[in-house]
C-alpha cells in the first residue's frame, strides 16, 4: 500500500515560500514526475510536505520553473540521527573513553586472592605473588603468562604440592595445595600396653607385642597386659606393642526421673510461604496460610545473580509448624522403664567406648509420688589397654 | 474510432463482469467514516488547501471539502487525505 513508508530511509521536511495557485501547480507538477508525498498540509499560509531525502534535489529545477521557493527544515531517519550525533563530537569521544577506560581497568590487577591454605601459609603466599609482581594496578597483559606463574609459585612456595594460577578480569585467584603431612606416619618407639581400670579381661585383639593376659584374667589399673619384647628372653627385642584388650569394667549409675514430663512435639499443622523479598520488605507470592500462634519459624533466603550482579531480590521460604507441648504422666512401670533407658544413655554419653552392657542390675530403687530414684549396676565391655612408652634395657627383660 | 472501441469496451465488460476501475481508467475512491479518503486513479492535483482538495480524474475533477485537510501520502496514481470530510464531488 502506498501509505507504507520505510522506516529506515531518510526523510526531509520542508516548507514552501508560496501558497495557492502556484504551489498547486508546482505539486501537481512534481507528484506526475514521479515523487511521491506525505503530510502535505496548509500551516500558518505556507504548504508543508514531506519528501524523500533523496528527492529534494529533483525538487530544485521545477521550483525554478515555477517560481517556487523552498527550504528545508528538518530531516528525519536513521542516517540523518547517524549524522546529527556525528556532528556532537564530545559524546562520541565519551563513549569510546568508556570503552577503553573500562578496557583499560578491567586489564589491571586489582585483588589478589588466596585460598587452599590460611593462616601463615596464606601470609606467605601472598608474600610471594608480591614478589612475583602480582600488586595491584599492575598491568596485567603485561604479566608472564600463568603456566610461568605458577612454576615460580612452586619455587617460592616449597611447601605447595600444587599451584594454580587463574586471572578473573582484574582478580587473580591463587590455589595453593600444600604437601599433606602424615604425623602418624612416624612409627612409635616401644611401648608396652598397660590396664587403665580394674577390669576382667574379656577378648583382646594384639597386633603387634605378646600378650600377658587371658581371658578371665582381673587386670588392676596400670597392669602390663601386652608386652612390648618379643622373642626369645635372653634375646628379646623392643617394639611397639599395639592391639586393643577388651575387658568388662563396673559402673553405678544413679538416675532420677520425674513423673510429669513435657515433650514438644511437631505432629501439628505446617506448611509452607514463598515471600520476595526486597531488602526489609517482602512480598508474599505463595502460601497464604497464616501460621499458628507460637509456631515454629525456619526461613531460607535464596538470592538470584545475574551476571556476576546479586540482584536486589531474593526469594524467601518460611517452613513453619505448629508446636504443641504434651505432659506424659507415667505410671509406674514406664517411670523405671524410662529410668533404665536414662541411665543406659548416661553410661554412653560419658565418652566411653562401650562396646557392650553385659550385665545391668538395680541396686536401689525408690518411686515416690513425683519422681524415681534409681541405682543401677552396669557391667560394661570396653578397650581398656593404654600405650606406655618405655626405654628398652640393652640386656632385654620380660615383663 | 475512439468511441467505438469505448463501446466494445463497456460491452466486453459487461459480459465479464470485470470491476470497471480495474480495466478502465476510472477513479476509485474510497471513504473510511469522515475521516478518511482514499483516491486511486487520479491524474494530477489541481488545487489544494485546507478546507479543499482537488484532483482531476478521467470523469473531470474530484472535489474533496472539509475541514484541516491534510495529504498524508501522494504519489501519481493514488493518494490519502486525512481530516474533517464533509463533501466528495464529481465536478464536471
Amino acid at each position: 500500500m502506498m501509505m507504507r513508508r520505510d522506516r529506515w530511509g531518510a526523510y526531509a521536511v520542508i516548507e514552501l515560500d508560496a501558497s495557492g495557485a502556484p504551489a498547486d501547480r508546482f505539486l501537481g507538477e512534481i507528484v506526475s514526475s514521479g515523487i511521491a508525498l506525505w503530510n502535505v498540509a496548509v500551516q500558518d499560509g505556507r504548504v508543508r510536505l514531506t519528501v524523500r531525502a533523496t528527492d529534494v534535489r529533483r525538487l530544485r529545477r521545477p521550483a525554478r520553473a515555477f517560481g517556487v521557493r523552498f527550504r528545508v527544515i528538518k530531516r528525519t531517519g536513521g542516517t540523518f540521527a547517524v549524522l546529527r550525533l556525528l556532528k556532537r563530537p564530545g559524546l562520541i569521544i565519551g563513549f569510546f573513553l568508556f570503552l577503553f577506560m573500562s578496557y583499560m581497568l578491567s586489564n589491571v590487577v586489582w585483588t589478589v586472592e588466596v585460598s587452599g591454605v590460611d593462616g601463615v601459609k596464606a601470609q606467605e603466599a601472598y608474600a610471594a605473588a608480591q614478589k612475583l609482581g602480582l600488586v595491584r594496578g599492575r598491568w596485567a597483559p603485561n604479566l608472564p603468562d600463568l603456566k610461568t606463574l605458577e612454576a615460580r609459585f612452586l619455587e617460592q612456595l616449597p611447601w605447595a604440592a600444587w599451584v594454580g594460577v587463574r586471572r578473573d578480569g582484574a582478580i587473580v585467584r591463587i590455589f595453593v595445595v600444600p604437601y599433606k603431612v602424615h604425623e602418624s606416619a612416624e612409627p612409635p618407639g616401644p611401648q608396652h600396653l598397660v590396664a587403665t581400670k580394674k577390669a576382667v579381661v574379656v577378648d583382646y585383639v594384639v597386633t603387634r607385642g605378646r600378650p600377658l593376659v587371658f581371658r578371665g584374667t582381673l587386670v588392676q589399673p596400670g597392669q602390663l597386659v601386652v608386652s612390648g619384647f618379643v622373642g626369645p628372653p635372653e634375646n628379646a627385642k623392643a617394639i611397639a606393642a599395639q592391639g586393643h584388650v577388651y575387658g568388662e569394667v563396673w559402673y553405678d549409675v544413679q538416675v532420677t526421673v520425674p513423673r510429669r514430663q513435657t515433650v514438644v512435639t511437631t505432629e501439628g499443622e505446617k506448611g509452607t510461604q514463598y515471600f520476595l523479598r526486597f531488602g526489609q520488605r517482602r512480598l508474599p507470592v505463595w502460601g497464604f496460610e497464616r501460621a499458628p500462634e507460637g509456631a515454629r519459624h525456619t526461613s531460607t533466603l535464596r538470592t538470584f545473580t545475574l551476571g556476576g550482579f546479586r540482584l536486589p531480590m531474593a526469594l524467601e521460604i518460611v517452613h513453619w509448624q505448629a508446636i504443641t507441648e504434651e505432659t506424659l504422666e507415667l505410671d509406674d512401670a514406664g517411670l523405671l522403664e524410662a529410668a533404665l533407658t536414662l541411665a543406659r544413655e548416661a553410661l554412653r554419653r560419658q565418652g566411653r567406648d562401650v562396646r557392650e552392657i553385659r550385665s545391668e542390675k538395680v541396686l536401689q530403687q525408690t518411686v515416690e509420688d513425683d519422681k524415681v530414684l534409681m541405682t543401677i549396676h552396669f557391667g560394661v565391655v570396653e578397650d581398656i589397654a593404654r600405650p606406655e612408652p618405655f626405654v628398652p634395657a640393652p640386656e632385654g627383660g620380660s615383663g | 474510432m475512439k468511441r467505438w472501441l469505448g463501446r466494445i469496451v463497456q460491452t466486453g465488460l459487461g459480459a465479464v463482469e470485470w470491476p470497471p476501475d480495474v480495466v478502465s481508467d476510472l477513479p476509485r475512491v474510497t471513504t473510511v467514516g469522515a475521516i478518511h479518503v482514499y483516491l486511486e486513479n487520479h491524474r494530477g492535483l489541481s488545487f489544494f488547501s485546507a478546507e479543499e482538495i482537488r484532483f482531476r480524474t478521467a470523469l473531470g475533477e474530484l472535489c474533496v471539502q472539509g475541514d484541516e485537510l491534510v495529504i498524508r501520502a501522494l504519489n501519481k496514481a493514488e493518494a490519502f487525505i486525512e481530516g474533517k470530510i464533509r463533501a466528495v464531488r464529481f465536478t464536471a
